[in-house]
C-alpha cells in the first residue's frame, strides 16, 4: 500500500464527503467568498501600486510648494533665479495646474498648463492622444482631454469644444484637440492639458505666479541635498523629493487600518466561527462512524488521514475557487462593485482596466492562514474521538 | 516567490511619457477630493479644509492612507 496517499482512503473520503453534501458545500460557499473577497482586495491594491511604481520615475526630481497656515498658495516666479543658483540645479520650470470646478455636472477636471504646448504637440502628441480632426483649428486654443472628461463633455452636448467661465465671468473657448489613449486612463481620465497661458486665463492667475515649481537635479544623489537647501532658503515653503513621492506610493494603502482592516476582522471572524463549530466537537453521527470503523478494524492514523483528505479536499478547491474566481472578476470583468470602494463619490470613474500582478507571496500567507488552520480545526475532535475505544464511541 | 507583474511595454512607455508631460502625481482613480486624487502633493488644508474639527468624510479615505507629506508643513511646532 502507498504510505504517503492512499488512493482508497481518498475515494472514501469523496464519498463521506459527498454523504454530508449540504453541510459541507455550505462551509466551501463560505471559505470561497472569504478567499474570494481577500483576494481582490490584495489584488486591486497590488494593481493600483504596481500603476502608480510604473510612472514613478517620469515624475520631477523636486517639487517646491509655497504653504501659508497649511495651505497651499501660488508661488513666486522670482523664487526660480535663487533656486537656479543653487549647486546641481538643472533646471527649475514653474507649473500653472489646479482644478476647474464644472458647475453643470459637479465635477473637479485637473487643468494642466504647458509651456509650447503647439510645439510639444506637434512633436509628441501623436504617441500619447488620439488627435480628432473636425476644422481647422488654426490660431484657436487647443487642450488634449482625458477620456472621462470626454464622456461629461458630450453629456453636456460639447462635442468639439468647451467654454471655461474665467474668475471675471467671461467665457473662453477652448477646442478639443485630442483625446489621451485609453491605456493611460487611469492616469489622465480627469486631465485636461492646454497652454499654460491659457491656463493662466482660465484660472486668473497673474504673470509673476505659478502653483509650484519643479527643480530637476542632475546628480540623482544630489536631490536630499539640494532639496533641504531650498527649504533653508525660503522656510515657507515645502519641499516633496521624489523618494517623498516614493513614500507616499508605497503606504499608499494601510492594512492596520480603514476598508482592510474592516475586510480582515470580518473575514477573521467568520474564519473562526467555522473553525469554532469544527473544534466544538463531533456531531454523535460522525462519533457513531468512527467508532464502526475502529470495530471494523481501522487503526487511528487511517482514520486521521481519511480526516486529514476531507478537509484537505475541502479547503484547497474552496482556496483554489475562490483565488481563480477572483483573478476573474478582477482582471477580466473590472471589479464591478468593488471598484466603488476605490473610487468613492467620483463623478469622473476610469474604466478600472488594471495590469495583472500576482504576489506568490500575498497568497501564500493567505493560503497558510487558512488552510492548515481548517485542517487542524477537523482532525483534533476526529483525533479525541479515534484515541476512545470503539464501544465507547458507539455508545 | 517572486510576483508575476503584467504590463505591456508600449503601455508603460505611453504612461511614462504622459506623466513625464504632465508632471502630475498619483492616479486618477478617485476625483472626489484632492485630498485623494493628488494625495502625494496635498496640503493639510485639503483634509481639513472646512472645519479642523470636522474629520473626513469622503469613503475613499476610508481606503487610501494619509501621506507623510502632510506632516511636512512649515507652520507645525514641534514640541521635543
Amino acid at each position: 500500500m502507498n504510505k504517503i496517499f492512499n488512493p482508497l482512503l481518498f475515494e472514501y473520503s469523496l464519498k463521506s464527503l459527498k454523504r454530508r453534501g449540504s453541510k459541507n458545500i455550505f462551509i466551501s460557499i463560505i471559505f470561497i467568498i472569504l478567499i474570494f473577497l481577500l483576494s481582490c482586495a490584495f489584488m486591486i491594491s497590488n494593481s493600483l501600486k504596481f500603476e502608480l511604481f510604473t510612472t514613478l520615475s517620469s515624475l520631477p526630481d523636486i517639487i517646491v510648494q509655497k504653504i501659508k497656515a497649511g495651505r497651499q498658495y501660488d508661488i513666486e516666479k522670482d523664487r526660480i533665479e535663487k533656486i537656479l543658483q543653487i549647486p546641481g540645479v538643472s533646471n527649475v520650470i514653474d507649473r500653472v495646474w489646479g482644478y476647474y470646478y464644472y458647475q453643470r455636472a459637479g465635477v473637479n477636471f485637473s487643468v494642466v498648463g504647458l509651456k509650447e504646448f503647439e510645439e510639444n504637440y506637434k512633436k509628441n502628441f501623436d504617441s500619447i492622444a488620439d488627435a480628432i480632426d473636425f476644422e481647422d483649428f488654426e490660431k484657436k486654443p487647443l487642450m488634449i482631454i482625458g477620456s472621462g472628461v470626454k464622456k461629461i463633455l458630450e453629456k453636456n452636448y460639447y462635442k468639439n469644444y468647451f467654454n471655461f467661465v474665467k474668475p471675471n465671468g467671461d467665457f473662453k473657448r477652448v477646442y478639443i484637440k485630442g483625446v489621451f489613449k485609453g491605456e493611460s486612463e487611469l492616469e489622465t481620465n480627469d486631465i485636461i492639458l492646454l497652454d499654460e497661458k491659457i491656463a493662466r486665463e482660465i484660472f486668473g492667475m497673474p504673470k509673476n505666479k505659478s502653483t509650484d515649481l519643479v527643480v530637476k537635479v542632475a546628480n540623482p544623489l544630489e536631490v536630499k541635498t539640494v532639496a533641504s537647501k531650498i527649504k533653508l532658503l525660503y522656510p515657507d515653503t515645502r519641499v516633496i523629493t521624489k523618494e517623498d513621492l516614493k513614500i507616499s506610493y508605497q503606504n499608499i494603502f494601510d492594512y492596520k487600518s480603514g476598508i482592510f482592516l474592516a475586510l480582515f476582522i470580518v473575514a477573521v471572524f467568520t474564519f473562526f466561527i467555522i473553525v469554532y463549530d469544527k473544534t466544538s466537537g463531533l456531531t454523535s453521527e460522525e462519533k457513531r462512524e468512527i467508532g464502526i470503523l475502529k470495530a471494523l478494524g481501522w487503526r487511528i492514523e487511517d482514520i486521521l488521514t481519511q480526516k486529514f483528505y476531507e478537509a484537505f479536499i475541502i479547503s484547497l478547491s474552496s482556496f483554489l475557487i475562490g483565488v481563480i474566481l477572483a483573478l476573474f472578476y478582477v482582471y477580466f470583468l473590472n471589479a464591478p462593485l468593488i471598484r466603488d470602494i476605490f473610487s468613492g463619490y467620483s463623478v469622473l470613474k476610469p474604466s478600472f482596466n488594471l495590469p495583472f500582478v500576482f504576489d506568490f507571496q500575498t497568497f501564500f500567507l493567505i493560503f497558510f492562514t487558512t488552510v492548515p488552520i481548517y485542517i487542524a480545526a477537523c482532525i483534533i475532535p476526529s483525533w479525541r474521538a479515534a484515541t476512545l475505544e470503539a464501544d465507547e464511541v458507539i455508545r | 516567490m517572486k510576483t508575476h507583474k503584467s504590463l505591456k511595454a508600449k503601455e508603460a512607455i505611453l504612461k511614462r511619457e504622459i506623466v513625464k508631460l504632465s508632471t502630475l502625481t498619483d492616479l486618477a482613480v478617485s476625483t472626489e477630493t484632492r485630498a485623494v486624487r493628488y494625495r502625494s502633493v496635498a496640503d493639510f488644508f485639503s483634509v481639513f479644509n472646512e472645519d479642523p474639527e470636522l474629520l473626513e468624510y469622503f469613503p475613499t479615505t476610508f481606503v487610501y492612507a494619509p501621506c507623510d507629506n502632510l506632516r511636512k508643513n512649515p507652520s507645525r511646532i514641534e514640541i521635543e
